[in-house]
Parts: structure tokens; sequence; C-alpha cells
């Protein structure tokens, strides 16, 4: 390479590190925040605080309105605060990435985290104790504060009465399903209390007219959750803490019929051929283009199910089963209290104080407003549904229904990560017919006895 | 030289790699062995575990899967990419005008970020969705449709069918270069003796091209090791992982269930491998370049 | 091979094969190039058909969720500075280890394989070891934890080539220039720099597309928006509840065509270069 060349070079290279630095220091986050760039720093005692807020949601604005709408409504209403909202793709990427900030005191002020993850963080103190904040808020505290002190988010009796997650959404989960398909094939649909001998007939129905029943892409491992709620029909719930104590294993008679319940649905033909290349939202949109019969989903679909579907969605809980375990007329309703504060905000009182009142606004009616206009379910108050989200107002009539009550906690939410998994793989791989229900049962206890 | 040779000197032109690659490099190998022989999950302590992780790694059986896959990959590309490498250097010596441009062509999948290679290949591959099943079909091959991925056993050798496309163009230009480095004259004293087009590939162009040979077979088998994105992008080690790599396996054990000790533990079992496999290789080389 | 007349029909149907290859070689990028104008409803429902109409919706959504210019910028950054640097630290160790004059030529020997080590090893499995490092060293979250990271991976690489290539530069070049009276920062800089511009394409073009489409090192280790590269674009139209599978294309196109133009019209000198380089060494 010749002098000129060299210089060129060289030249370039400068100029590229002088843009560099503009960009560098100039710039405001490139993506969807709002304030200034530094984390966790507080300006305290000044006039503005600033709060940033840790979202497994690439782009809240578009996948989850709701949420971005009640933090900026929350900016609105307290001028004097910034938000600045910090996104993950997804939970896998938050749990990494919020383990990290942990170990590295980047966490920040306000963040989303599973259970698994965030029970090891509050063992090492990075994450605060939050029963103090029900003193704060009383209305909260006698909305939810009961449920919060005495269960466990791993389901098991809270002796303490301390917790540090306060709920982050509703997951009310179960079957939406496409009135039209079963009208079009002269099929009567699945009905809360349907049992499932008769639900199989239905599955072998609509096989034989060619029509996947169940929408469901294994690519995304958690996308399982009607099948949470019917693991809970099967027993998880009181067989879970003596699993965990070693008393139980999870090779049991009942959760072996629950696997071979799944196991009967793929040789009917319930699930889709290509159920493993597919992720949850080809699967969602399989069933929004009338191509299966029901979605495996929860509310956070609603608005965009009524979007596409209208009156013609309803929404069904699942079938019931005889071999079942307990009540059986009961459908997921379980606070996931995935919303954190980190430790170090218990130092800053102008940190905590806006942090209390983020909460507050957070647990608040206005916030729930908001919630409900995307058919979203509140998270303190009664929710009511709108005129116009027909598919919203499908699963509250199921919520409402008579007889039948909520189920607080979804599995795989109140165990570990690895457990967590280890159920997610075993659920899919019944479905796609990879493993037997012996073999479900026993990678969950090996993996238990793995811990 | 010895004048400038002055261990100041020395030491500061080595000491900038030495410090970067020690820290970064070989401290990394260190924690990772570290770490392979606790427990520890990414928050707080780790817990000594001793080799109860290596005894499980030796139990697990989707470690032993995803050792298969490995190994399928590793034996399909070390095959096909030096078969058709040197195949299409050949080719693209014989001096025609389209040639440059094919060059050019065929080189650019290694460019494309590899995540988009799996993205792009997803569309192609996808037993519903993709189009080489809906050509199949169209075709009137329907017996021929398959699960090329999320099934339990094409998935590996669609890796190395991906990773032949994308590294073919590059591996065949070092191949390229090397050729052009054999002299005319033994293509000439050859002609002389008699040989034909065949002869001449298999007695003058394979046993000249030594070296070239070796570079591209440790890049294959570097590259191999590499490959990550393809295997996440289609099949996300699935279905339940069976279509895991060993780098993927280990990447999933630490990051998506926590299980950092363990992880580490499957890494440096794949650290081993590889060292194994490059010492043997090296002793290879070594034995034919005595023979020469 | 020579052009003897005997081969001309060889060579002939040898020209029509290459042409038929490459163009199936292409087929798959021409795919994704006219997906990229597809809906997302067309790409499912009917994988196989042309776009209906040349929609440009795709890239503005694209263009809309991910900061590519800001993107490209950072990539760019990342990839100066660690290819850069690797290079010039890569040049200085491996020409003292091949030219200069030990005492312990034990010692020599020694630091040469030590620097090889690195060859063999994916840098997957160092993943969470960095991390620890970047966290450690308080070097989260800034420029450097990515390229320091990347400049240690380029070590063994650029010492195999440029050792390699430095072993075939004849003695007297440097007696010559003692003689004249150089001193050590001239005869690096006037003579052997100059020299070593064959390895010198490869090396840099190794490298930059090595860091250029880098994913998982740089998605453990940034974490501000703002400093995304480019490999991460593709990963940011996955979210919880919505994916976007006509925009991820539209961002794939839209992340490649300038790849696919600069080296198109670098062709020509990273082709040879890396001919030179990676051969002879």
């Amino acid at each position: 390479m010749n002098k000129k060349a060299m210089k060129r070079i060289s030249g370039l290279i400068l100029a590229t590190l002088l843009l560099g630095t503009l960009t560098a220091c100039g710039g405001n986050a490139g993506g969807k925040g709002e304030g200034a760039a530094e984390d966790g720093s507080a300006e305290s005692g000044g006039d503005t605080v600033k709060l940033t807020f840790g979202i497994h949601i690439a782009d809240l604005e578009k996948q989850e309105p709701q949420t971005y709408e009640v933090l900026k409504a929350f900016e609105e209403a307290n001028p004097d605060i910034e938000l600045e909202i910090l996104s993950t793709s997804d939970a896998d990427e938050q749990g990494t990435q919020m383990k990290l900030a942990a170990e590295s005191g980047t966490l920040p002020d306000i963040f989303w985290c599973q259970y698994g993850i965030a029970k090891e963080m509050y063992d090492a103190g990075y994450i605060m104790e939050l029963s103090d904040f029900l003193e704060y808020d009383t209305r909260v505290n006698d909305a939810i504060g009961e449920q919060l002190r005495t269960v466990g988010e791993d389901g098991s009796e809270n002796e303490t009465g301390e917790f540090y997650g306060l709920p982050y959404q509703k997951l009310v989960t179960g079957f939406w399903y496409n009135k039209t398909v079963f009208e079009e094939n002269n099929i009567e649909p699945p009905h809360n209390g349907t049992t499932f001998e008769e639900f199989l007939e239905i599955v072998k129905a609509l096989n034989e007219k060619g029509i996947v029943t169940i929408s469901n892409g294994a690519k995304t491992t958690y996308s399982d959750w009607a099948f949470q709620a019917m693991f809970v029909r099967y027993g998880f719930l009181e067989h879970i803490n003596a699993i965990r104590n070693g008393e139980e294993s999870f090779v049991n008679e009942d959760f072996l019929n629950y696997f071979e319940m799944i196991d009967e649905l793929r040789e009917a033909g319930a699930f889709p051929s290509n159920i493993t290349t597919q992720d949850y939202f080809q699967a969602k949109e399989a069933f929004l283009s009338g191509n299966a019969a029901m979605l495996d989903s929860g509310q956070w679909d609603s608005a965009e199910i009524n979007e596409r579907l209208g009156d013609q969605v309803g929404f069904w809980w699942g079938p019931t089963f005889e071999n079942g375990v307990g009540d059986q007329n009961v459908g997921m309703q379980a606070f996931t209290n995935n919303l954190r504060v980190s430790a170090e905000v218990e130092e800053d009182q102008a940190k905590k104080d806006a942090v209390y009142r983020f909460l507050s606004f957070w647990l608040g009616e206005e916030a729930d407003k908001i919630r409900v206009q995307y058919g979203v379910n509140p998270l303190t108050t009664v929710p009511e549904a709108g005129e116009d989200n027909k598919a919203y107002a499908a699963m509250l009539s199921a919520m409402n229904e008579e007889g039948w009550s909520g189920i607080p906690l979804q599995p795989d939410q109140i165990v570990t990560d690895v457990i967590k998994n280890t159920l997610n793989d075993a659920i899919y791989g019944v479905m796609s017919g990879i493993y037997s229900p012996q073999e479900a049962c026993e990678s969950l206890q090996s993996a238990q006895e793995n811990q | 030289m010895h004048w400038l040779s002055k261990k100041r000197n020395l030491f500061v032109m080595i000491v900038p790699s030495f410090v970067i690659y020690t820290v970064y490099i070989i401290a990394s190998v260190c924690i990772a062995v570290y770490y392979s022989f606790t427990k520890y999950t990414g928050i707080g302590k780790a817990a000594w575990n001793g080799i109860e992780n290596y005894v499980r790694v030796f139990h697990d059986k989707f470690f032993w899967i995803s050792l298969k896959n490995t190994g399928i990959v590793l034996i399909l590309s070390l095959l096909t990419l030096t078969i058709f490498g040197f195949l299409l250097a050949n080719v693209l010596r014989v001096k025609r005008r389209g040639n440059d441009l094919c060059k050019a062509l065929i080189f650019s999948p290694s460019i494309i970020s590899p995540i988009i290679v799996g993205i792009i290949w997803i569309y192609i591959l996808d037993p519903e969705v993709g189009i080489l099943n809906q050509i199949l079909y169209k075709l009137g091959k329907e017996g021929w449709m398959q699960m090329w991925i999320g099934g339990t056993v094409l998935s590996p050798y669609m890796y190395a069918v991906i990773f032949l496309w994308r590294q073919l163009g590059y591996l065949s230009t070092i191949f390229l270069a090397g050729l052009n480095m054999i002299p005319e004259e033994i293509y000439e004293a050859a002609e002389i003796d008699g040989a034909n087009a065949f002869q001449k590939m298999v007695y003058v162009t394979v046993p000249m091209a030594r070296n070239t040979f070796n570079i591209v077979i440790l890049l294959i088998i570097t590259g191999v090791f590499k490959i990550f994105e393809f295997v996440t992008q289609l099949t996300a080690g699935g279905p339940n992982h069976l279509s895991e790599t060993v780098v993927t396996y280990s990447y999933t054990t630490t990051f998506s269930n926590g299980e950092y000790g363990y992880g580490m533990a499957l890494a440096t079992v794949v650290f081993i491998i590889t060292l194994i496999l490059s010492e043997i290789y090296n002793l290879i080389m070594r034995d034919k370049e005595e023979e020469q | 091979m020579t052009n003897s007349a005997g081969s001309k029909l060889g060579r002939r149907i040898s020209g029509i094969v290459l042409a038929i290859f490459t163009l199936i070689w292409m087929f798959p990028l021409v795919w994704m190039f006219f997906m990229s104008f597809k809906t997302n409803s067309e790409i499912y429902a009917a994988p196989l058909s042309l776009p209906q109409h040349l929609n440009l919706d795709n890239f503005a959504r694209a263009l809309e969720t991910l900061n590519i210019g800001r993107m490209y910028v950072n990539t760019l950054i990342v990839a100066v500075l660690s290819v850069g640097l690797g290079f010039l630290v890569t040049f200085l160790s491996s020409y003292a280890l091949c030219r200069m004059v030990f005492r312990n030529k034990k010692l020599q020997r020694g630091l040469l394989r030590f620097f090889q080590l690195g060859l063999m090893i994916s840098p997957f499995i160092l993943l969470f070891p960095i991390y620890r490092i970047t966290v450690q060293g308080n070097l989260y979250n800034s420029i450097w934890s990515l390229v320091l990271p990347y400049i240690a991976t380029q070590v063994s690489f650029n010492t195999l080539l440029m050792y390699n290539f430095f072993k075939g530069l004849p003695a007297e070049i440097e007696e010559a220039a003692l003689i004249d009276g150089c001193n050590l920062p001239q005869l690096l800089g006037r003579l052997i720099l100059p020299m070593t511009k064959p390895v010198v394409v490869t090396v840099i073009v190794f490298n930059v597309l090595y860091v250029w489409n880098e994913y998982p090192i740089a998605s453990v280790l940034l974490r501000d928006e703002s400093m995304y590269t480019l490999s991460m674009g593709a990963s940011m139209f996955k979210g919880a509840y919505s994916v976007d599978n006509a925009g991820i294309i539209a961002a794939s196109v839209l992340i490649i065509v300038p790849e696919l133009i600069f080296y198109g019209f670098l062709q020509r000198y990273i082709v040879d270069g890396m001919v030179a380089g990676a051969v002879k060494g």
C-alpha cells in the first residue's frame, strides 16, 4: 500500500473515530428511551428523578401497548419523574441481562424478572423487599395485600410475610376458539364444563375435516399456557411442594395421567403437524387466518383477536378430567408478580419515593382503566368489558362464569428456571410425539434431582 | 537484528497482544474450567461441586446427541467443502469471461450475517412453510418431502448444507489461490508424459496443493465449532434438544437454564475435544511432512 | 490447466455448469429479496407465490423499528477499532516472534505455540467467562467491552498468517536496513509494514467479516440500544407476543444490501488479497 493509500485509510479511521465519539456523546439512546441514557444513577435532590424500567419486550409500544400507555400516563401525571425503558427481546434474554446487571451493579430501578432468578437475587440482596410498600399504599394492601403476604411465589406458604415482587399482569389463559370454523363444519364448540371425552370427540371430528384443533408452536417453549392450566387440574399444585422436598417424585400417577392425556390428544390429531417448526406467532397467525379451530393463548391477544375475528371468537378454559385431581372447574387467573425493585433504590430516598409513586400508579385504577381498554385484565380493580372488544368480553364472561374459580398460580412460574424449561420441554415433547408420558415425567424428575 | 532485539523492544512489541490474549482467551478458559467444578446460577456465590458436573455430562444423553450432531456436521463439511471447493476452484481456474462474476456471487453468502442466513433458510427448509417441500410437491415428488428441520433426524445434515452454502465460495477462493501457485511447467511436463485432464488433477494438482488443503481443513474445523446462529434460528436446538450441537447445548444450559456450572463443564469438554482434534491433525500433518 | 483444443468442449461444458451452479447457489438470496416484498399473510399462506405487489410497507416498518443508520455506525466503529488495533498488536508480536532474536529460543517457540492455542477455541465457550471478566473489569456497557474480546479472538489467527508470511521474507532486507542505520520503529514502519500488504488485506477482511457478523458476544455484552451493532438488528424483531416475519426479512435485506454493495466494490481487492495472504502464508 503506498503512502497515499495509507494516508487515506488513516484519515478514514480518524474520521470514523471522530464520528463515533460525536454520536456516542451527543446522541440520545437510539431506542425507545425517554430521558437520559445513564441507568441507575439517581439525580435526586434536584428537580427530576430518573427511573429505569427494564422489560422483556423489544418494542413495548407495539407489542404491549397497554403497558406503554400506562408508563406514559404515569409520566404525564408526574412531570418530575422521567422513565427510561430498557428492553430486551424475550424472557430468556431478560433473565441473562438482569443477572449480569445484578452482578455489575447496574440493575434497572424497576424491572421484570421471573421467580427463579428473582429468588436468587433476593437471597443475594440485590432486590428490595416490598411489604413496606403495602403500608404506603393501603388501597393496594386491601386489594391484594393478603395474597402477597401469605402465598409465596413458589406456591408454598409464605411464612415470613415477606415478598419481593408485585403484579405485572394477570395470566388469564385458555383456548380462544373460532366459532365460524365450528359452525361451518357442523361441530358443537366446547364450553366451560366440557369433559375430556367430549373434547376428544370434537378433536376427532375436526381432524376428519382436516382442521387443526389446537394451534400451537413448539419453538416458543413457554406458549403452552392452556396445558399448564390443565396440569393444575391434574394436581400440580398439590404435589409440587412435596416434590421439592424430595418426599414425592415427578413420576407419579397423576402426572403420568396428565401426560397420557396429552398423548391421547396427539394421537387424535389435535396438534398441527408442523408443531415443532413453528413458533407461537406463527401458530397465532394460523388461528387468526382461520386455519385452526383453537389457539392456546391468553388475555394479551384479545385486542388482536378482536380485530381479526370480532364476535366470532369464544374463550374456553379447557376440558375437565375425570381422572383429575381436585376441583376441575378452575381456570387460570394467576398474577405474575414479576415486577421487581432494585435494592439500591432503598438507599436513595428521592428515588424510593418516585418508585413507590410509580408502583401505586401501576397498581392503581387509572392504569387498570387503560389496561381494560386494550382488552387486558386489570390488576387491582374488577374488570368490565368495553363495548368494542368482543374477545375480551368472551373472556370476561368465562371469568365470571358461575361455579368456576381462578387458579392463582401457573406451574412454570413457580419453579426454578431449570424445571421451567424442562417442564415446557416435557409438554411439547409429548405433543410432538418425541417423549412418552413416562419419559416426560422422568425428565422432570432427573432435572429436579440435578439441582 | 541483534542490536534491535533488546529485551525492552521485544517486551514492548509482544506485551499488548500477550496481555489481551491471555486475559480474554487463556484466562477465560481457566475461568470456564473453574466454574465447571461448581454449581452456579449466575447470581450469588458459586458452590463447589467437585467432578459431579463431569459425571453428569457423561450420563447426559443430550450431550451425546449434540456430540453426534456436531460430528455429523463436521464430517459432512470436511468432505463436501474440501471436494467441492477444490473442484470449483479447478473450474474457476480456466480463464473465462464470467469467472470473476461467478466468483464474486458464490463468495457473497459468506458476507451475510449468519442470523440472516439462518432466517433465509428457514423459509426454504421448513416442512410446511418452506419452499423446498412446496417445490417438491409441485413437481409431483411428494415422497421426497421430508421434515428437513424440526424433525429428529435431518437437522444436523441441514446445518452442514447451510454451512456449505455459506463457505463454499470463500474456501474455493483459497483453493484457487493455492492452485494458481502451481507452476505451469509441471503440467506441461505431465502432458508430455501423456497425462489426461483427470490424471493431471489427481497426480499433480492434489499433491501440490497440500498446503492449501491444510489451511482449508483448519478453517473448516474452526468454522464448524463456530456454528451457532443456524441452529438457534432453524430449530432452536429442538425439538427437545435433539438437534443441538455441543456449542449450542452448552450455551442453552448456561444462559437459558441458568446452570452456569454445568454449562461450563460442557464447554470444557468441548474445548478438550477440539484440543484433541487439533493434536491429531497436527500429528497427521507432521507424519505426512516427514514422508515427503 | 492448459487450453488445448481437446478440452474446448470440456471448457464449454464446465462453463455452462458453472453458470447454472451459480444461479442455483444464488437462489436463496434472490428468494429472500422477493420475500421482502410480501406481506406476512402472503408468506404463511402462499409460500411459493411471488409477491402480489411491490409492497414497501415491510421496509418502512423495518426502518421505523431499527435505527439502521446508527447500527451501521456502531458496527463500523467497533470494526475499525478492533480490526485496526488487532492488526497493530499482532503485527508487532508476530514480527517479534519471527524475526527478532531471543536470548531464550525456547521462550520464542513457546510463545508462538501459546498464541496458536486460541485457534481451536470456539468463542461461544468463552461467552460466560468473558462477561465475568467484563463485569469485574468495569467495562460493561462500553464499546471496549466488545472491542477487547474481538481483538483477543483475532490474535491466534493473525499470528498464524503473519508469522508464516514473515518467515518467507529474505533476511537480507533487514540487514540492508540496519546497515543504513535504521532504528526499530523506522524498520517496522517504513520497511516491513509496506511489505506486509498482501497479508494486511487478508487479515483485515477476515476480521472485519467476523466482527461485522458477530452476534453472541454482542448480544450478551451490549445493553444500551444506542450501541447495538448490525448483528443485533434481526434479533430485535423477536418479541414476547408478536413477531413480524416480513419485517425481519425486510430488515435483513436492508442490512445485507449495503454489505453486498460494499463487497461488490472491494471484491477484487478482497479476493485477491485473501489469495495472496492466506495461501502464501
